[in-house]
């Protein structure tokens, strides 16, 4: 899935810099970000033994 | 000088790009290769938040540089810069407090007293105050492109070197995973190396 997910990113920039077109430069970004979140809530498996 | 703002709003999109090249080259290539301490998953992550605050300015320079930047792109690529810091903050945030209990030896090598999850909240706050200034001086600070081809050039080696480090995390971290849908909690090796029987 990181793979993948920095194959997000790597496209968002491509289309940032090869395409000028705004709806497309967000979409993909948003994509990229939501999918690395995504990754990262994958990650977070346990709630932390903390109190503030 | 003419639109000395606009041309240090330029600069410092650079600048912001530069700096997290610079940061991410120093995690793989000093801290991984050279110090062979395997990037967690929350790492990684961190590396992705970076990247992603990153195309903002990435979005801001190309278009300035293609006489094309209008105040919608540049509040546009600010809002990336803004929400991938945010998205950042919180991972490293997590990673901070996995670690924050006394007697704790954290992850990973420590500079100057903080661990590498640490800076990169700072980096992230950083980028959240830089934008938030931009923003109090409105327009100001919109990027205007330098004219001198020397200075578009180095812009320009700076884009494609951002670009290229998100290419080389791509592939570095695709040796680390292997064909495994998820990097382990803590990695020891190259998963891919193992698969196809290189080392052991």
């Amino acid at each position: 899935m990181d793979t993948l997910v920095f194959a997000l990113l790597l496209a968002a920039a491509l289309i940032i810099v090869f395409v000028d077109k705004r709806w497309l430069v967000v979409t993909s970004w948003i994509v990229a970000t939501v999918a690395a979140f995504a990754l990262f809530f994958h990650h977070v498996t346990s709630v932390l033994p903390l109190s503030f | 000088m003419q639109n000395l703002p606009g041309k240090l709003g330029f600069w410092a999109q650079v600048a912001f790009i530069g700096a997290y090249v610079g940061i991410l080259s120093t995690a793989m290539f000093v801290f991984q290769f050279g110090l062979n301490e395997m990037p967690c998953p929350l790492c990684i992550t961190q590396r992705m938040a970076m990247m992603a605050a990153s195309l903002g300015p990435v979005y801001i320079i190309t278009s300035a540089l293609r006489n094309r930047l209008i105040t919608t792109k540049f509040m546009v690529g600010l809002g990336m810069a803004i929400v991938g810091a945010v998205v950042g903050a919180v991972m490293s945030t997590r990673q901070v407090e996995l670690h924050i209990m006394p007697g704790d030896p954290g992850y990973g090598t420590a500079i100057m007293g903080l661990h590498l999850y640490t800076w990169a909240l700072i980096t992230f706050i950083v980028v959240l105050v830089f934008a938030g200034a931009l923003l109090l001086f409105g327009t100001e600070f919109q990027p205007v492109a330098p004219e001198a081809k020397w200075a578009r050039t180095l812009a320009w080696i700076v884009v494609w070197a951002f670009i290229a480090t998100i290419a080389i995390n791509m592939v570095v971290v695709f040796v680390e995973e292997g064909f495994n849908m998820y990097l382990p909690d803590d990695p020891t090796g190259y998963e891919l190396l193992k698969q196809l029987g290189i080392t052991k």
